[in-house]
């Protein structure tokens, strides 16, 4: 389990988070909702070590990657898509898969199974991310993290701002990850989404968990959820 | 001596200019790219490389080529090193905030030059070339309505002069396929574009950091030990690498490698012409002139991008 215990975090001094405590299971999708400015991309980074804890802890199985540092958290298999997509623009898609390929050189299947699932990238191999379409980079970031076989995934907002079929193939994929037993934070907004894909959903507000509901919690009464969410 | 021939001795002088040149601020740009960091202490590495050049040389005694290829070997590592070891114990300490990086590198600046005045002395010492012979050059010319080549009195340089244009040419072309095609030229570039997500694809930025420093300095270093026995070796000699650097840096654009190549060659080349047939100091004028230019009209550079 991906389990977070109180953990607070923030900007430099400014905290944003405040002890927020979730677990997020192998094979299952934990939907991190909550408005606009609610601390989910804080949250994700905090997971990552790319802001220092403030208070609480991060553990994956028996490992602390609060104790890490941050290079040797993706090492511990933790695959991170984040908002906004952020490729290594001027390198090829070739090359951003490799560097998601790092920290497993022994894995070479990694690579054939993301061109397989996105037959795009092997299209666009030689191609430089920033050329691509939006779409085609969200498949490019989540190759990128796939490439490193991940054991925990962390999207955030991936479907931002893409086409319906760019949407559903990116669900397709992330579905897909939670049926290979990746433990999957899908940090989302729509409520369409959340009902077809989590397992559990935890919503922040103000930095601050205001509930964790799980999958039949959200079937019999979509509206709380609504509610909630504020939409 | 004709007009022809006059140009293409002063263009093969300013090749030798340009080809140090390219080196040194290859490492400044690099440095700049990769860390965000204005090295100001760019210069001393580069004295640095001079000096031990010159200590690396009257150690081993022996035949010129000998001294000479091995200073070449073991400068830049131990110049390199001296800079990763820097960065850790300095810059990381820092957290590499722009404006407290450049007082710290002002530090190390004074600390190098310092240190070498108190071992080395304030003498400027030769080093000698590995080898020397005086090349003359042939010209083409038309004479009764057909070419003929003939050997000007005067047009010659020397061969160690070519070897320095083409030890140049070679190590810019290593460089370049470190950055583009090994997995640390990959490393160093994901660093540079989005150091977070670099480390959050477990690429160790601090250890990328110091080996950036290093080859820097190594770089400066190398250039250093090339030009050492044209110049010699003098404990304030890293100022003007440093100006021509900075200047190099800006009109290439600031952190970009082929930028920095081109503008050398721009800097190098004209600076030679300019200098033989009106006069240093003009050259000197007419660069800072471009550099003003280029800030006010282009402060991406005349070859830089814009950065997202
Ligand atoms: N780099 C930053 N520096 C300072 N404050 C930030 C920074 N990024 C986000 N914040 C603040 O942290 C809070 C949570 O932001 P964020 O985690 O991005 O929200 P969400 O992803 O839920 O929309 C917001 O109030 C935002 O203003
Ligand atoms: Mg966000």
């Amino acid at each position: 389990m991906l389990q977070l215990e109180n953990v607070s975090a923030g900007y430099g001094r400014a905290q944003v988070l405040r002890e927020v405590s979730f677990a997020a299971k192998p094979g299952e999708i934990l939907c991190l909702a909550g408005r606009n400015g609610a601390g989910k991309t804080t949250t994700v980074q905090a997971i990552m070590g790319l802001l220092p804890l403030m208070g609480g802890s991060v553990t994956w199985k028996q490992i602390v990657l609060s104790d890490l540092p941050p290079h040797q958290v993706p090492r511990a298999g933790i695959g991170y898509v984040p908002q906004g997509r952020r490729l290594f623009g001027d390198l090829t898609v070739g090359q951003n898969l490799d560097i998601g390929r790092f920290t497993n050189g022994k894995d070479l299947h990694a690579l054939d199974d993301v061109l397989e699932l996105f037959p795009r990238l092997r299209e666009r191999y030689t191609q430089r991310a920033n050329t691509l379409s939006g779409g085609e980079q969200q498949m490019l970031a989540m190759g990128r993290a796939m490439c490193l076989r991940p054991s925990v995934l962390l999207l955030d907002e991936p479907t931002e701002g893409l086409q319906p079929s760019m949407i559903t193939a990116i669900r397709d994929a992330t579905a897909q990850m939670r049926d290979r037993g990746v433990a999957v934070v899908l940090v989302e907004q729509r409520l369409d989404a959340i009902a077809a894909l989590a397992d559990q959903v935890a919503l922040l507000e103000n930095g601050r968990l205001r509930a964790v509901l799980t999958r039949e919690e959200v079937a019999v009464d979509p509206q709380k959820l609504a509610h909630l969410l504020g939409v | 001596m004709d007009f022809g021939p006059y140009l293409m001795l002063a263009t093969l002088e300013g090749a030798v200019t340009a080809a140090v040149l390219a080196l040194t601020a290859s490492g400044l740009a690099l440095v700049f790219g990769v860390m965000r960091v204005v090295n100001v202490a760019h210069g001393e590495f580069f004295m640095l490389g001079a000096v031990l050049a010159w200590w690396v040389t009257q150690m081993l005694g022996g035949s010129a080529v000998m001294g000479f290829v091995i200073a070449l070997c073991v400068v830049p590592v131990l110049v390199g090193c001296l800079a990763a070891l820097t960065d850790m114990v300095i810059l990381k300490r820092i957290s590499y905030d722009p404006e407290r990086t450049i007082v710290a590198t002002i530090g190390i600046l004074y600390i190098f030059q310092q240190v070498t005045l108190m071992t080395y002395g304030p003498d400027a010492r030769p080093v000698a070339p590995p080898f020397n012979t005086r090349i003359a050059l042939p010209w083409i010319d038309f004479v009764d309505g057909r070419l003929s080549l003939y050997w000007p009195w005067g047009l010659s340089i020397t061969s160690y002069k070519l070897a320095v244009i083409a030890s140049a040419g070679v190590i810019l072309l290593a460089l370049w396929l470190v950055m583009t095609r090994s997995k640390l030229g990959l490393m160093m570039r994901a660093t540079e574009q989005d150091r977070d997500m670099a480390l959050a694809f477990g690429i160790p930025v601090e250890k990328v950091y110091a080996f950036v420093f290093g080859l820097g300095a190594a770089l400066a270093a190398l250039a250093a030990v090339l030009i050492v026995p044209i110049q010699q070796a003098h404990y304030l000699m890293g100022g003007d690498p440093l100006l021509l650097s900075f200047i190099v840096v800006i009109i290439g654009g600031l952190g970009s490698l082929p930028g920095a190549v081109l503008a050398a060659l721009l800097i190098g080349l004209s600076d030679g012409i300019i200098s033989v047939f009106f006069s240093p100091t003009l050259a000197k004028i007419l660069a800072t002139l471009l550099v003003a230019f280029v800030l006010v009209f282009r402060p991406h550079g005349l070859f830089g991008v814009r950065r997202g």
